[in-house]
């Protein structure tokens, strides 16, 4: 009889959408120093609390558990925000899961989830979408802003909603399955190998100077140093020396506010002595 | 005016929450907002040709754990406004934005403390068990800061910079703004070497970014092609199964 009265609560199905929404949407909503996604996270949450919480004490726990420090990437973090979601719902359900298990879920899925999310979004997604779309825009197509818009907002939602339900769905056991399979680390793997071989494409395609300068050897003739030397033997080999320098200095810990203001004063005087163009 | 106020209004929902963080992902991205404000200004071609020129810079950028590394939002918007409304080339244009995007990039930390002063009034909400407010607290004061900056500031000098900067640049040396236009052919560079630093797991996987490299400086393979050999390779160094593998032989 006990069993009938304490009827298993279940998160519906608009709640859970409107928590996947306020993730994709507003994660960012009050992103700072302090506790960077904190605020975004516990938004999240609000559908989620006010279905399953009744009293001010629960609300008021469940809001504090979710206002502290938390950063991830926003489309493959979303599997965090499901996966929170399934374990709100268990403990409502009275199954013995406090604060401490809920952060620990939080704060040990945040620093994977980022790594694997950046290198998927900003490492692949990105910069492969991007040079499709401007590909088309220099030359003044009007498409390649339209392409890329829809590409990128498509890829934004897409992914989040699947990484959201996944988490829901198979909670705790998802997290050990991809640990445990290595699936989180060929996945980041994989999307790091597609990022770098089209970041070297890119490299070749978008880094385009060239030395202007001519070494005279006489009077009547000079050697061009790009086109009778570069252009004929290492066409773009001076834009990967570029690149693999500066990914020296960052290697070196130099940081990479100081190396674009570093470009912009070496820059401004190779090209006002004429040297590169 | 009326034009400055919609692109003004453009700014302002791309910087505010309701953006829906497809900001970050599309409307900041200057291929995107030089198209957006092309249309607004009635020249689409020239609009897209700038933010493709200044977003061709910005690639590779990423951002991680809250830092960044150039305010794409106005360097986009600014440049290519003052690019067609100044009557300026597409260099000229990029040369222009390129500086702006470096000094704007001071705000961006600069906002995130200020917000960093809000998160105390979430705890008390929290304490009071006032989910709305928190929902209301993630969106109100981000959208008022969107309007201090970077809206107001772009609005300004898209309404009263077309002239002044059109002086500017044709009062600049002819020697400056080859100087500049060198700082945006090695920019790029920057950002790829992120990108590098970002996903190179050690030193060997330097490999991995030279075939690419060799397939578009040699080969002379698109992007796309690039990309879809990269992908093969990745599917099967990554995800053949081993055991499948043996037994198909067998």
């Amino acid at each position: 009889m006990s069993n009938k009265e304490q009827a298993k609560v279940k998160l519906s199905r608009t709640a859970l959408l409107k928590s996947w929404f306020n993730w994709s949407a507003f994660l960012h909503g009050l992103y700072n120093w302090e506790r960077m996604q904190a605020v975004g996270f516990a938004h999240t949450m609000k559908p989620i609390i006010d279905e399953l919480y009744k009293t001010k004490d629960e609300i008021t726990q469940a809001l504090k558990r979710h206002l502290v420090f938390f950063n991830t990437s926003p489309q493959v973090g979303a599997l965090a925000a499901g996966l929170v979601a399934s374990m709100e719902e268990q403990r409502a359900n009275g199954m013995p899961i406090d604060d401490e298990t809920i952060n620990s879920v939080k704060t040990s899925l945040m620093g994977p989830l980022a790594g694997l999310g950046d290198t998927i979004t900003q490492g692949m997604v990105i910069p492969i979408l991007l040079a499709i779309g401007i590909s088309l825009g220099l030359e003044g197509n009007g498409m390649g802003a339209f392409v890329y818009a829809v590409g990128a907002s498509v890829y934004a939602y897409a992914f989040s909603y699947w990484a959201f339900f996944q988490g829901y769905k198979h909670g705790g056991n998802l997290v050990e399955h991809m640990y445990g399979s290595g699936l989180l680390e060929k996945l980041s793997d994989a999307a790091a190998f597609v990022g770098l071989v089209a970041a070297g494409g890119l490299t070749a395609r978008y880094v385009n100077f060239r030395i202007l300068t001519e070494v005279r050897i006489s009077d009547i003739t000079t050697f061009n140093v790009q086109t009778q030397l570069f252009d004929r033997l290492v066409p773009g080999l001076l834009p990967l020396i570029a690149v693999l320098g500066f990914w020296g200095l960052l290697r070196k810990g130099v940081k990479v506010n100081h190396i674009i203001w570093g470009v912009f004063v070496v820059g401004i005087i190779l090209g006002w002595l004429g040297i590169i163009g | 005016m009326i034009q400055a106020l919609i692109i003004g209004l453009y700014v302002w929902w791309v910087a505010s929450p309701f953006s829906i963080n497809l900001s970050f992902m599309v409307f900041t991205r200057p291929l995107v907002s030089g198209a957006i404000v092309g249309l607004v200004l009635g020249d689409l071609q020239k609009g897209i040709m700038i933010g493709a020129a200044i977003n061709a810079v910005y690639i590779g950028y990423m951002h991680t754990g809250g830092s960044v590394t150039a305010d794409i939002t106005s360097a986009g918007v600014v440049g290519a406004a003052m690019g067609i409304l100044a009557n300026m080339s597409v260099e000229a244009a990029l040369a222009f934005a390129i500086p702006i995007g470096l000094i704007g990039n001071a705000m961006s930390p600069l906002m995130m403390a200020v917000k960093s002063l809000f998160v105390h009034r979430a705890d008390r909400y929290a304490e009071a068990g006032d989910t709305r407010g928190i929902a209301l607290l993630n969106l109100i004061p981000g959208t008022l800061l969107a309007l201090l900056y970077p809206t107001i500031p772009i609005v300004l000098i898209i309404a009263f910079g077309a002239e002044p900067v059109q002086a500017i640049v044709e009062a600049m040396p002819m020697k400056l703004m080859a100087g500049i236009t060198v700082t945006g052919k090695l920019l790029p560079a920057v950002g790829y070497a992120m990108l590098l630093r970002y996903m190179a797991r050690d030193t060997l996987d330097v490999a991995i970014y030279l075939i690419g490299f060799v397939l578009a400086a040699y080969l002379k393979l698109d992007i796309i092609g690039i990309v879809m050999l990269g992908s093969a390779m990745a599917l099967l160094m990554y995800f053949r199964n081993s055991d499948k593998g043996v037994a198909a032989n067998v």
